[in-house]
This record gives structure tokens, sequence and C-alpha cells, in this order.
């Protein structure tokens, strides 16, 4: 082939560019530290990233949520623990009462105190977490029990669920073998009704009515009521406060789910961080080697080029 | 009759003036070697007309031809020309590259990838709105939280494809003003037209033409950047048959069915009048103007399917509008609920559910849409490779046959000025000779 000397400036002037380029697209990858840094370096790889970023963003929220379900849990965990307090004085009062020796001004004291656990009873679950009543079901925007309302329940029997993850759901208010779940050996979510129920006039064997049945026995002092509080209230308190440990039973369970899912959730950020940076970031080793690579063949191209263009035979004439 | 005794100093002449012709030939390739589009040119030199000898006036020389020198017979372009029509094919497919990689290059950049402009982040942002409304049912911050999001999401629809529609009216644009009056085709065109007369005038004169002919060649290639060229000669023929305009061609372009040069007229193609795969620059503009109209339809699909999976979950209307263009938020921090329409505070369903739509078919079409984005923009960046990489080893072909080469152009001048003092020697020798015979012949006795 005929060479010319445009030939040769061309081709050198093409090399030094193709070279130059190729370190450019390096030095961005190592500056920027990502191997792909517009759609068209890697289409699949740009694509796939997108939807990973989501899924990333989605268990960051999911960790949120797992959050906010442990501290509602825990908050659940400690006003089981106050109705527990609760009905274990009670039953202490209730052995006290039951003794034949008691005065009735001394079984109406004890009443009294009994009617204060039930105002006790009801504080304890009209806990609020954040703005959510947290035993009021899914009417999470009213007290479970008001002094306006008396004994009725006010919520709901609704399931309170918060995702816990892809898949993962974790229910904030567990069911458990409530008293009188029907059909026997159900559950029932944890709510103020299936925990407290709604009183002695609902006759519901729950929390409420026992203790006011309690009440009412001690206040009335008859031999009849005596007897009743031996042979049945005692044995009616025992019931409540298994199913208050039952409740307590579903709830730590359900904080262990959301302590694994934690675990879990953090794992899969672990993974997927890892799996993004896989697909579009930059090995910063290789790109460096290829930068010194790069930029040594760019010198030799230059110091090539510029004895290769000077001379020619116009330089040796005379 | 007999030969002239001064027939020898025309031989010597004649050597003198074709090897000064050769000489001046070589100072114009010197001259031009940084001209584009210049072809070298060389003197061709043959043997000038023989000098018949006649019978009987010498016995030996019975019908010789007694050689007269040398001429310049022609002064040669060298230039192939079926490099010339791969060449301008080539420039075509690369201007039609270069005008792909550019534009989509920026269609690319509206997506606004790894920017808070970025749709697909918007949209993730606005999923995650709905997974805290779904953690926290009663809160009005999550409910305002999620109406600001979906704010920026319709935003964003209507941003991306607001810069979309510019740019694929912008490419439509540039196909008219490329067509236009003042666009660069039209004079390349007048000149084609100009050049039509001139050459026809020096070819019917017989008289050398090459650097018109490189200054044609020059605007034809030029012309193949923007779209198809085809040169034929000019079809007309005159009472005997022959071309009525000798040297005139008619150059077809972009496939139109009028010719854009023919003898001196000159025709504009319209974009109605361009063929569907005008080639070049403009079939480059007409192709991204396509695909920006594909990827509007693709985001016009992810809106409406984010419009319609939203709205089919929500107890309330959060979009209005059917797609990009027109998406819009309709709720506000009131009417959100996240849960059933009349239910209970805490009721989490809707959200819930909304919240799942993340990873599905919206995220799934955006994140198509990049990467047909992408995958174009990747192609065409190829495509400008290789045809770059095409359309330089073909001018390495070109030069090899037309450049000019500062080596060779320096000994062919050594050649010629050896071939000149040559000549001027034979006429020194030629002139001692005569010298010989007219001043010292017959002086016998003097």
């Amino acid at each position: 082939m005929r060479l010319t000397n445009s030939t040769i400036g061309n081709r050198v002037l093409a090399d030094l560019q193709a070279s130059y380029t190729r370190m450019a697209t390096t030095q961005e990858q190592i500056s920027s530290g990502r191997r792909v840094n517009r759609p068209s370096d890697d289409p699949v790889a740009a694509a796939t990233e997108r939807l990973r970023n989501g899924d990333l963003e989605g268990i960051r929220r999911s960790q949120e949520s797992v959050n906010t379900a442990t501290s509602w849990l825990g908050a659940s965990e400690t006003a089981l623990s106050s109705v527990n307090d609760v009905l274990s004085r009670a039953r202490e009062l209730a052995v006290q009462g039951a003794n034949g020796t008691n005065n009735q001004a001394a079984r109406n004291q004890i009443a009294d105190e009994i009617d204060q656990l039930v105002k006790s009873a009801k504080d304890a679950v009209n806990v609020k977490v954040g703005d959510a009543y947290i035993f009021s079901g899914t009417r999470s925007d009213v007290a479970p029990y008001a002094d306006a309302t008396g004994d009725a329940y006010q919520g709901d029997a609704g399931a309170v669920t918060r995702e816990a993850g892809p898949g993962a759901t974790l229910q904030l208010n567990p069911p458990f073998a409530a008293v009188g779940a029907t059909p026997a050996g159900s559950t029932e979510a944890l709510t103020g009704a299936s925990l407290l129920g709604g009183g002695a006039g609902a006759a519901d064997g729950r929390v409420l009515d026992v203790l006011q049945t309690l009440s009412a026995h001690l206040r009335g002092g008859t031999a009849a009521d005596i007897t009743a509080i031996q042979n049945s209230d005692l044995g009616r308190l025992q019931t409540v406060q298994t199913a208050v440990s039952n409740a307590r039973g579903a709830v730590g369970i359900t904080l262990n789910r959301a302590e694994a899912a934690t675990s879990r959730l953090q794992d899969l950020q672990e993974l997927t961080t890892q799996g993004i940076s896989d697909l579009t970031g930059v090995d910063l080793a290789k790109a460096l080697t290829d930068y010194t690579s790069q930029q040594s063949a760019y010198q030799a191209t230059l110091k090539v080029g510029a004895q290769i263009i000077q001379p020619s035979l116009v330089d040796f004439l005379r | 009759m007999g030969v002239s005794t001064f027939n020898g100093l025309n031989i010597a002449l004649r050597g003198l003036t074709a090897q000064q012709r050769a000489l001046d030939v070589t100072s114009h390739n010197i001259a031009n070697v940084e001209a584009p589009g210049y072809s070298r040119q060389e003197a061709v030199m043959g043997a000038a007309p023989t000098l018949t000898i006649p019978a009987g006036a010498n016995q030996l020389g019975q019908g010789a031809q007694l050689g007269q020198g040398v001429d310049v017979v022609t002064y040669r372009r060298l230039r192939d020309d079926f490099l010339d029509l791969q060449w301008r094919a080539q420039n075509m497919s690369g201007g039609q590259a270069e005008v792909g990689a550019q534009r989509l290059a920026q269609v690319q950049t509206t997506l606004g990838s790894g920017s808070s402009s970025d749709l697909g982040a918007q949209l993730d942002t606005f999923w995650s709105a709905w997974q805290t409304l779904s953690s926290n049912p009663q809160s009005d911050a999550a409910k305002a939280n999620v109406v600001g999001t979906a704010q920026t999401v319709a935003a964003g629809f209507q941003r991306l494809d607001t810069d979309l529609a510019t740019l694929g009216a912008q490419a439509t644009t540039a196909v008219s003003d490329l067509l236009g009056s003042q666009g660069p085709i039209r004079p390349i065109a007048d000149e084609l037209a100009k050049l039509n007369t001139q050459i026809n005038q020096a070819t019917a004169a017989g008289v050398a033409h090459n650097d018109l002919l490189d200054r044609r060649d020059l605007l034809l290639d030029n012309l193949s950047r923007y779209g198809q060229v085809s040169v034929t000669p000019d079809p007309t023929l005159d009472g005997s048959g022959n071309p009525a305009y000798p040297g005139m061609i008619q150059v077809s372009f972009g496939g139109a069915s009028t010719p854009l040069v023919s003898q001196t007229t000159v025709t504009m193609p319209t974009a109605a009048t361009l063929s569907a795969t005008p080639g070049g620059t403009l079939g480059g503009l007409q192709d991204v103007a396509a695909k920006i109209a594909s990827y509007r339809t693709t985001l016009n699909g992810v809106a409406g399917s984010v419009i319609g999976a939203v709205n089919g979950l929500s107890s309330t209307p959060i979009f209005s509008g059917t797609g990009s263009a027109d998406i819009a938020v309709v709720a506000t921090s009131t009417t959100v609920s996240a849960g059933a329409s009349g239910g209970p505070a805490g009721d989490n369903s809707v959200a819930t559910a909304i919240a799942a739509l993340r990873g599905g078919t919206v995220d799934r079409g955006y994140a198509g849409l990049v990467q047909s984005i992408g995958a174009d923009t990747a192609n065409a960046d190829a495509d400008l490779d290789t045809t770059t990489r095409v359309l330089g080893s073909l001018t390495e072909q070109r030069q090899s046959t037309s450049g000019v080469s500062m080596d060779e152009e320096m000994a062919n001048m050594v050649r010629f000025q050896r071939g000149y003092q040559a000549a001027a020697r034979a006429l020194t020798t030629m002139d001692d000779m005569l010298n010989t015979l007219i001043n010292s012949t017959g002086r016998v006795g003097l």
C-alpha cells in the first residue's frame, strides 16, 4: 500500500484519539467507582440496577416497619404484664376476702381496691404507641375503654398487620387462646375485648367480668357470696390469668419473629447492596491496572507520532 | 524530403518543455498536499508523433519513423471511482450513526439516571411513602408524604414526556432545517449545478479540468454525509446518440424521485419526498424521531399502569389522567386513606397493597424503557465506532491512490530536474555541432 504523509498523520491522530478515549473511560470509572455510568454502558445492568435499587429501598422501609412493630409489641408486652400484676393482686385480695373472719367493712375495703384494679386494667390496655391505641384492633384511633362508655369495648376485632419484608407479615395483635373463645379452643386477636371483655354485664368470663363479679360478691357479703368467691371466682381468676399468660406468649413469639425478620432484612440488604455493586461497580484493581497500561500506550503513541511525522525527503535534499 | 538540420533542437526543446510541465505538476501536487479532496496528478508523457521518412530519401531509411521527442499526452488525475462509491456509502452510514449517537445520548441524559430527577427513583420514593403509611395508617404526615411523592411522580412523568417530545420535535425540525434554503445541502447542490456547466464547457473545449472534478467529488463526499447520493452521467443524448452534455452529472439524493441536481436545475427534496430510508444525517434524524416516539409510547404505558394500578387499589382516586402527558394528582392529604373507604382508622390494607406494587409492572416497565434507551444508545455508539473505523480505512485506501506523498514528489522533482538538465545538455551538444558546422566548416585557407 502506498502511504502518504496525510495517511500517517491521520493514523497517528486516530490512534491518539482512540487511546485518549479509552483513558477517559477508565478515568471516569475510577473516579465514579462505577462501571456503568449511564444506561448505554451496560443496558441490562442499568435496568437490573434500577429494579434492585427499588428492592433496596423497599427493604429499608420494611426495616422501619419492623422497628415500629417491635416497639408496638414491646408496649403490648408491658401492658399485659400490668394486667397480670392486676390479676395477681386481685387473687391475693380474693383469697383474703374469701376468709369468713372478715367483717363487711373489711370486705368493702377489699372490693374498693378491686374496683381500682378494674380501672388499672383498663388504663393498661388504653396504651398508645405514637398516635395509635394498640388494643383497639384496627380502630386504632379510639381508646379501647372510655369513661363515658363504661365497660363497653370501643375498638374492633380486626387484625393489625405490618409487612416485614418480601412476603412476610407480622400480626401486631397476635391471636391467642382467649377465655370463652368460640368455638372452644379457637383463638382471637389480642384486643381489649378478647383480653378484658365487656364487664359483668357481658358475663363473658374475661378480666373485667371476673373482677367486677368478685367485687360484687365482696360487697354482697352473704354466705352464698363468700362461697361463690371460694368456689367460682378464684377459679375464674386462675382462668383469666392463664389467658393473659397465653397472650404474653403470643406477643413473645411475634417479637421473636420480628427479630428474625430484622436480621433477615439486614442480610437481604447486604446481599442486595453487594449485588448492585457487583453489577455496576468497578473492579478498582483492574481499572487502575488498565489505566496504567493505557497511559503508557498513550505516551508511546505520542512519542512515536512526534518522531514519525517530522522527517521526509525534503529534509535530506539540498 | 529530408530531415531538417534543426530537428534535433526541436526534440531537445520538447524534452525541456515536457520536463518543465512535469515539474509544474509536481509543484501543484506539493502545493495542494493539505487541500481537502485533492487528487494527486501526474503529467503523462508519451513520444511525440514520429516523422515518417519518405521512400527513396535514404535507402536505409525507407518508411522509417524518426522519433520527434516527447509530449505531455495528458495530465492524469489519480483517483479510484470504485473507492469513491464505497467511501460515500460508508460516510452516509457514518452520518446516520453519528446523529443517532449524539441525539440518543441526549435522550439518555433526560432519564437522569442516578440523580433525583430519575423517574425510577421517584417511583421508589412513591412506593416507600405507601409503605410508611401502611406502618402508620393514621399518620397525617405519612398521608401528606403520599400526596407529595405522588405529585413528584406525576411531574416526573410529565417532565420526561415533555423532554422526549422536545427532543423528537428537534429531530424533525433538524430534518427540515437541513433541507431548507438556509441548510447546508442547498449550497452544495447549487455549486454542483454550476460545476456541471463549467465541466461541460471544459470537456467540450478539451481543456484540463482535474481540479473542477476534484471539487465536484469533494462536494459529493460532503453531500453523502447528509443522505444517500447516487450519481449518473446526464442521460440527455444528442441526435447521433452521444451524450448531449458530456461531463455533466445527475445527482439523486435521499431516495427522492426528482434528482437533486439535473444539468443546471436544483430541486430540493422535502421531508415528504425523501424515501423512507434516506440514509445519512437525515436518515439518522428520522430514526431518532421514530425511536423517541416509541419511547414516549412506552412511557405513556408505564404512566397508564401507575394510574390504573394505584387508582384501582385506592379507596379514593390518587391520580387523574390516562398517560404520561396528562397524569396529575387529585388526592389531598385528607382524601388519602391507608385502608378501605369508611373502614377503621388502623386499616392499612390499601397502603400495603399499593406498597406491594413495588417491583411490579410499573417498575419493570420503566426499567425496560431505561434498558431500551440504553441499548439503542449503545448500538448507535457501536455503529459510529464501526463506521468511523471503516471510513478511516477507506480514507487510507483513497489516500493511497490519490494522496500526495512528499517523498514521492521530491523524488519526482529530482527526476524531472535531471531530465531537464539532460535535455538542456542535448541542446548544448546540438548547438555545439551546429557551431562547428556554421562557423568552422569551409574555412580552409582562411
